[in-house]
């Protein structure tokens, strides 16, 4: 069930971090905590690599 | 979020009410007394049961009383059905208007006895206006619910003010804490950087675990190489060798037919004849010795599958004698006609019970073997086969060893027969002869030793280029691992960058909120206190310890009436309210319930400045509400209502009506 995130949180991240590919990685994982099943939850490995690596790559492409 | 309206329809108490809230921000207070009992809990518990579902704020979780009026059981006949409804009519920031309808049906039974509805299920629906246009109904409704307003921080918005000194007792610091990280979300990041952590442990395992050193391997190779170059020099010298021992061999044996009697003549001429002999021989035991190791791996699947050969065959034969083959019909075809609920013989099973029944009976008594039987059939020839050859496994592999031990023992008889002829040779008495025999026993050793070295040196040869290819694979293997290590490396860093600057923002995060919540209690607490001599302000830890700042510098929390303490708790409320980061109406159920009197002094006079600007709903009992209390707070109230209640023979119901 998709909730709401605390729109301060995100302004923190926006704020706080220049970096956007470490921006959008949290704010993605955020979304993936607050929406995570129980169920789900022992795969979040997967899900956490593949972004991790997807966003690496636009950290790679931005410098 | 402003709340315009509140409908309820035969909800508990209420059978068709609609309450107007006020939306005027600069009265923004709407309050509605009722005394104890009369259904101002009953107003909370419709709003939550409309937004999830769920009476969030009856005191038992006990079924009680119906969901819908009970007077409605004199007004409804049998058969009669009838809608428990709550709606609430909202308006977003861009002016939009948002209807949530929840209602559930109810059917008054022949027997007098009202129930939930079967047919008719409850139904839960969000109408949305877009910009202005018509109403749209919002696709998933409950996800939507969550965005705007989830349950999860609900009592932040719509709270008991009898309950709220449970935020200031003794253990207060942690749960407070609990309440606002929980409230502000700090828990999501915790479990992001639990979870981001493990990840980069993770990559760091496997970027340590990778070995990337190709050069190690490059001049394991170059020393291979040598020694392999080296080996191929003595093996050449070695054959060198061997051909000079050979066509040595060959010149004695020339010249022993030429120079020597007629017994050294014939001797030799036999010695030949054997030579040729051997050299047939020779091919024919490689020959077999290839054929049987050959026939013997062949045969190998076949031994090692044999009792499972038989125990198949075994399975085969008791479905035949129990008679599931061959199948008269398959299992899988009577479920078919089961699941198609039409009978092969054009009989609806839907309508011809005793037909469905026997068809499940024969479904049950036939084996799920007979749906393989083609299968089944396919296999046992093929079975039949394996077995045929494993039969004549024995022979074959009998006739093949005894042919070879036949070969090797004549190969044997030569050989004691060319030493016979040797030693005849060595003491024929011809000195000569002599001299050339034992010329050619040496030459003979010498060719014998240079075999031998030539077999040793290939195999040496062989095992350094099987070691050459090892050690160029693990070079290729290193140099492929040193790109993904890179890669890894590179992944590594980015995972560290964002763990390191997580735990910054979720730092920042807790300090912030801790700030907020701080500042803006302290805002609230001396808004309604009244900006007296007494306090100087409210400090909160970092384990969220509240303390009354007193002029003397003293903490003042512990000794604060209980009218102080209920304004620092509602001030507190405010505060997480709003460092929640939702935009809804608070709704208050007896807020100054702790008060033993009515609000008097600086309470009542500034407590219109309670969540300024913000829309405000009170559900107030008549003693919170006394006169001079509503003249206090009246700058700020927009409506204002109070419920009356009704009695009848079948229960109570109650209206929400105007205030005199």
């Amino acid at each position: 069930m998709k909730k709401g995130i605390n729109p301060k949180i995100i302004d923190a991240i926006n704020e706080n971090e220049k970096n956007a590919a470490v921006r959008a990685l949290l704010v993605t994982l955020l979304h993936y905590e607050n929406v995570i099943s129980e169920m789900e939850r022992p795969r979040y490995g997967e899900y956490y690599d593949k972004q991790i690596k997807k966003y690496t790559q636009k950290w790679i492409d931005e410098k | 979020m402003i709340l315009k309206s509140l409908e309820l329809k035969n909800f508990r108490h209420y059978l068709d009410e609609k309450i107007i809230f006020s939306t005027n921000r600069n009265k923004s207070f709407t309050i509605i007394q009722g005394t104890t009992g009369a259904g101002k809990t009953t107003i909370l518990n419709a709003i939550t049961w409309c937004l999830y579902g769920d009476e969030l704020h009856r005191r038992t979780k006990k079924r009680g009383l119906t969901l819908y009026n009970t007077t409605l059981n004199d007004k409804i006949t049998p058969k009669e059905k009838f809608n428990v409804l709550v709606e609430m009519d909202f308006v977003d920031l861009d002016g939009n208007e948002i209807i949530i309808r929840r209602e559930k049906s109810f059917q008054k039974q022949a027997n007098g006895k009202i129930s939930e509805s079967i047919d008719e299920p409850e139904l839960f629906k969000i109408l949305k206006q877009e910009d202005g246009r018509d109403y749209k109904p919002v696709d998933n409704p409950v996800s939507y619910i969550e965005r705007i307003a989830p349950k999860d921080i609900e009592e932040y918005f719509f709270f008991d003010g009898e309950r709220l000194d449970d935020y200031f007792d003794e253990n207060a610091g942690k749960k407070t804490k609990d309440a606002v990280f929980q409230i502000a979300q700090i828990d999501l990041f915790s479990s992001l950087l639990k979870n981001l952590n493990k990840r980069k442990d993770k990559f760091s395992r496997e970027y340590s675990s990778i070995h990337a050193d190709s050069g190690k391997f490059e001049s394991k190779i170059r020393k291979l190489e040598d020694e392999i170059k080296k080996n191929r020099a003595l093996l050449k010298q070695t054959q060198k060798d061997l051909d000079a021992a050979e066509n040595n061999m060959d010149k004695i044996q020339a010249d022993l037919k030429s120079k020597g009697s007629e017994e050294v003549k014939s001797l030799q001429k036999d010695r030949d004849r054997y030579n040729v002999e051997i050299k047939g021989l020779d091919r024919t035991i490689e020959e077999l010795r290839i054929k049987r190791t050959d026939f013997i791996l062949k045969m190998c699947p076949k031994i090692f599958t044999y009792p499972a050969i038989l125990k198949t065959k075994e399975l085969t034969q008791d479905a035949k004698t129990e008679g599931y083959l061959p199948a008269k019909y398959q299992e899988v075809f009577i479920g078919d006609l089961l699941k198609s609920k039409k009978c092969i013989c054009g009989m609806d099973l839907n309508e011809n019970e005793e037909c469905r029944k026997t068809l499940e009976r024969v479904q049950k008594a036939t084996s799920p073997i007979t749906n393989i039987e083609e299968d089944i059939n396919e296999e046992n020839v093929h079975l039949t086969g394996i077995l045929k050859d494993l039969k004549n496994f024995k022979d074959v592999q009998s006739a093949l060893a005894v042919n070879l031990h036949d070969n090797i023992k004549k190969r044997e008889k030569r050989d004691t027969l060319l030493n016979e002829i040797s030693k005849k040779l060595e003491n024929i008495g011809e000195d000569e002869v002599q001299e050339m025999e034992l010329n050619f026993i040496e030459n003979k050793k010498a060719r014998d030793d240079a075999i031998q070295r030539i077999a040793l040196l290939k195999d040496k040869i062989n095992d350094l280029n099987n070691k050459k290819v090892h050690n160029e694979n693990e070079r290729d293997k290193s140099e492929r691992n040193s790109e993904v290590k890179v890669e890894l490396g590179i992944i590594l860093d980015f995972c560290r960058l964002s763990l390191n600057r997580a735990e910054d923002i979720q730092k920042y995060l807790i300090d912030k909120i801790r700030e907020d919540v701080e500042i803006k209690t302290e805002q609230q607490f001396e808004e309604i206190i009244s900006r007296g001599e007494t306090y100087k302000g409210i400090l909160i830890n970092e384990n969220y310890d509240v303390r009354v700042k007193h002029v003397s510098g003293d903490d003042a929390a512990p000794d604060l009436s209980s009218g102080e303490g209920q304004i620092l708790a509602l001030s507190f409320m405010a505060a997480l309210n709003s460092v929640s980061g939702f935009n809804l109406p608070t709704i208050i159920d007896t807020p100054l319930g702790r008060l033993d009197e009515e609000p008097t002094g600086s309470i009542a006079d500034n407590f219109p400045n309670y969540l300024k600007g913000k829309q405000v709903i009170l559900l107030v009992t008549s003693k919170e509400y006394s006169e001079s209390f509503r003249k206090k707070i009246y700058s700020r109230v927009g409506k204002e209502y109070k419920i009356e209640r009704f009695q009848t023979d079948s229960g109570s119901y109650a209206k929400v009506i105007p205030y005199e």
